[in-house]
């Protein structure tokens, strides 16, 4: 009995299901496309630009919002990172951390040396297993000497290992070919049932980056603080502003993570995420050293149902009066099923 | 000619709902291709394309680099650009924003690229460079600009075109290096209609 994991899928031919005998196949090829889809349905779980400032020749950290995979799998992170004046080509290095509520951080890379040349473009890749719980990262960067970096952005998406005997958190199950490697085996309701059981298992459990936006998580060191224009307090003020894609969707419904701090006064309703012209949603700036503040947020898609169903989607912050306020991260995911 | 998905059915139907519901259900084709169509849509259903929001004009930061990974079967990308600026139809026309498709080179040579490759987006945002409402600028006029529905993949010179992705049965990373723009959002535009032939 083997849990065979192609590493591409074998596409049916439609031609094949015309005049088909009971057999395993195409049944069984089915089953391990299934398999194929655990390993690579590989919706990126964040897709970052930093906003940052460029010359950095001190310690750089942000924490960005996750929900990973209710399976402990392997994600595979790219940094993407421009080196610029040092001694020169002094190392970079790279520290990420992941947090969950009954743990505090974890680390994933402790300071890794990066090897880096002056004013060439430096991705860094690695691979590692984020916690089921973990509700955020943190991303550090450094370079010896003081030499300058410009952080630029991050990618992080799903690269597990094959799937292994045994139902998984997320609800898939393997397939295993014992009962359909016999000669003569019966094509049972359970074997025809869990290709659908397990294609949606995979969807409601990867979620979709649908927007971002992250700054440092220091308040002396984050880009920009609400009261930066001097404009009157308990004024909203955009600091970010993009258009989505969801293909095919119509009124999906987002769930919205955020990281937010105050200088002082309230910590209520500090942040709101929204569709323009559609509904919004209102999140407390609770500190960095506690979850992300959590919601959801349903928007109406123009160009509903089609390849580029799009929304236009803000986040703003509010403070109060003599008071700084920062927005250190949004991120907000698309679950299919949800 | 199997193509791949756009499918709402996935979200139709409940997840708990088993397909076959009676213990011996007669012997149907259509039980297989739907088990099949499942497993495909989850394949090839394209992912969502987040809008990547940054500041992306000020301190001089003007260029960076970004990845994004593609599902199967897509061929071609566009983009919708968010730019902010002071002017409202007064002042200065800005910088056109800048799109390069790096995944094929050396990242070590990006910017070193065919002139050509480089996908240019007109800008039509004005005035002083600012970033949405929280830079010096203060309030600003903020909107976003979709990229070229052009398909060329060997332009002779930059032009405002569709990307072109890695068509295959496996998903692809790409790394762009964009300029001036304060947040992007690359969507697939196309994809494949011929599965058996990738």
């Amino acid at each position: 009995m083997t849990i065979t994991t192609p590493s591409t899928p074998t596409i049916v031919a439609e031609s094949d299901y015309v005049q088909l005998a009971a057999a395993a196949t195409p049944l069984q090829t089915i089953l391990e496309n299934a398999n194929a889809a655990y390993q690579l349905h590989r919706p990126p779980l964040l897709v970052v630009g930093y906003t940052t400032d460029q010359q950095i020749d001190r310690t750089w950290s942000c924490q960005i919002p996750i929900v990973p995979s209710a399976d402990g799998i392997k994600y595979r992170f790219r940094h993407y990172l421009l080196p610029q004046t040092s001694s020169p080509n002094d190392t970079m290095t790279v520290k990420v951390e992941e947090w969950t509520s009954g743990g505090g951080w974890n680390t994933l890379q402790n300071d890794t040396a990066v090897a880096a040349t002056d004013n060439t473009q430096l991705i860094y890749e690695h691979t590692d297993t984020i916690d089921a719980d973990a509700r955020k990262l943190r991303i550090t960067y450094d370079r010896a000497n003081s030499g300058e970096f410009f952080p630029q952005g991050l990618l992080v998406y799903p690269l597990p290992d094959a799937p292994t005997a045994g139902v998984k958190a997320s609800g898939f199950a393997p397939f295993d070919d014992g009962m359909l490697s016999e000669t003569g085996a019966a094509l049972n309701v359970e074997h025809h049932n869990r290709p659908k059981r397990n294609a949606h298992a995979l969807l409601a459990d990867r979620y979709q980056c649908a927007m971002s936006f992250v700054q440092e998580d220091s308040t002396t060191h984050a880009r920009y603080d609400i009261a930066d224009p001097g404009l009157s307090a308990n004024l909203w003020l955009r600091v970010a502003h993009g258009r989505c894609v969801i293909p095919g969707q119509r009124t999906p419904t987002l769930v919205v993570h955020v990281i937010a701090s105050v200088s002082a006064g309230s910590t209520s309703e500090r942040v709101a995420v929204r569709q323009v012209g559609g509904a919004s949603a209102l999140f407390d700036a609770s500190g960095t050293s506690v979850a992300p503040e959590a919601g959801t947020l349903q928007v109406q898609l123009d160009a509903a149902g089609t390849l580029s169903a799009h929304a236009l989607l803000e986040a703003l912050g509010k403070r109060t009066s003599g008071n700084s306020m920062w927005v250190h991260a949004v991120v907000a995911w698309y679950v299919p099923g949800a | 000619m199997r193509g791949p998905s756009l499918s709402e059915t996935l979200n139709r139907v409940d997840e708990s709902a088993k397909m076959l519901k009676t213990v011996s259900p007669p012997a149907k084709v259509e039980y297989l291709l739907a088990a099949d169509r499942y497993v495909l849509d989850c394949l090839t259903l394209p992912y969502a394309a987040p809008a990547v929001c940054f500041d992306g004009t000020g301190a001089s930061v003007t260029e960076r680099q970004l990845g994004t990974v593609f599902a199967p079967a897509t061929t071609h990308a566009r983009c919708w650009i968010t730019r902010s600026g002071d002017g409202i139809g007064q002042g200065v026309l800005q910088a056109d924003s800048e799109i390069e498709n790096t995944t094929s080179a050396d990242p070590a040579t990006v910017g070193s690229s065919a002139a050509a490759d480089v996908i240019t987006v007109p800008c039509q945002q004005t005035g002083t460079i600012g970033y949405c409402d929280v830079s010096a600028q203060g309030l600003q006029n903020v909107a976003t600009y979709a990229s070229g529905d052009q398909i060329d993949d060997t332009p002779s010179a930059t032009m405002d075109r569709q990307l072109e992705v890695a068509e295959g049965l496996v998903p692809v990373v790409e790394d762009l290096q964009v300029s001036y723009m304060d947040g992007i959002c690359v969507w697939p535009s196309v994809q494949s209609l011929d599965l058996e032939a990738l």
